[in-house]
């Protein structure tokens, strides 16, 4: 009998982390002001839709972000989050 | 091969790029604001940070550029890939001198908020679909002809 297996079986490590995160950037920009709320003039780190860690230096965020997803630290989306979010006009 | 953008919270077209720095073998995801009226791709200095990049290794640049807060600071990088998030995987692409932007008046708080930029370098190579209605950011490797574009639209 033939087993089933789910569509991302046949992944590998770094494909299937790709695919984890592959809209972590889009929901962080429609959960935005969720998080400004809740991690004010902080950068947050966001891996596979949920925040890995936050620190108002993304140095120091990034340096935590390597310790808990060694793996995944190149695929991690970052955003700076304020309550005055300023709009950017080029 | 489709490598797909997205609109952020104040409706401005982004895309996320894996930039590798060859010669540190250290990679990082940026997201890119794509912007039409910049003729080169500039990484801003939060990014820059993100990227571990330290004042030693960037070389200065002898060049006024207008941005952001005035005339800026501009430095370049040359060995950075950008790898693409695809439909197919990653798709990765050597690009050639990459700017730096520094600002030395704005305040850490705004200064945290300025996004790097895709300028026409890096986008000219693909055809580029923005639709807001259909919440589509696009950028496609595809060939399209003059013809394609107008019997898709007008037809």
């Amino acid at each position: 009998m033939r087993r089933a297996t789910t569509p991302r079986a046949h992944l590998n490590l770094t494909d299937r982390l790709m695919v984890e995160s592959a809209d972590d950037s889009k929901w962080l920009a429609k959960n935005y002001s969720r998080l400004a709320r809740r991690y004010p003039e902080q950068f947050v780190a966001v891996f596979n839709k949920k925040v890995v860690a936050s620190h108002e230096d993304i140095a120091q965020l990034m340096k935590l972000v390597e310790r808990r997803l060694p793996t995944a630290t190149r695929l991690v989306s970052t955003e700076y989050l304020t309550r005055k979010k300023a709009t950017v006009i080029l | 091969m489709r490598i797909k953008g997205y609109f952020n919270a104040d409706g401005s077209p982004f895309v996320d790029v894996i930039v590798y720095r060859r010669r540190a073998g250290l990679a990082r995801r940026i997201s890119f604001l794509i912007d039409t009226g910049t003729p080169r791709t500039v990484i801003s200095e939060r990014d820059a940070d993100k990227l571990e990049v330290g004042p030693t290794e960037m070389e200065r640049m002898d060049a006024h550029m207008l941005g952001i807060g005035g005339f800026t600071q501009i430095f370049k990088l040359t060995d950075l890939t950008f790898s693409f998030i695809t439909e197919c995987g990653e798709h990765q692409r050597e690009v050639g001198e990459v700017l730096v932007n520094k600002h030395d008046h704005i305040p850490e708080k705004y200064k945290n908020q300025i996004p790097s930029l895709l300028g026409r370098d890096v986008m000219g190579q693909y055809a580029l679909v923005l639709d807001g209605r259909k919440d589509i950011v696009l950028l496609s490797d595809e060939t399209m002809t003059e013809d394609d574009v107008f019997e898709e639209n007008f037809n």
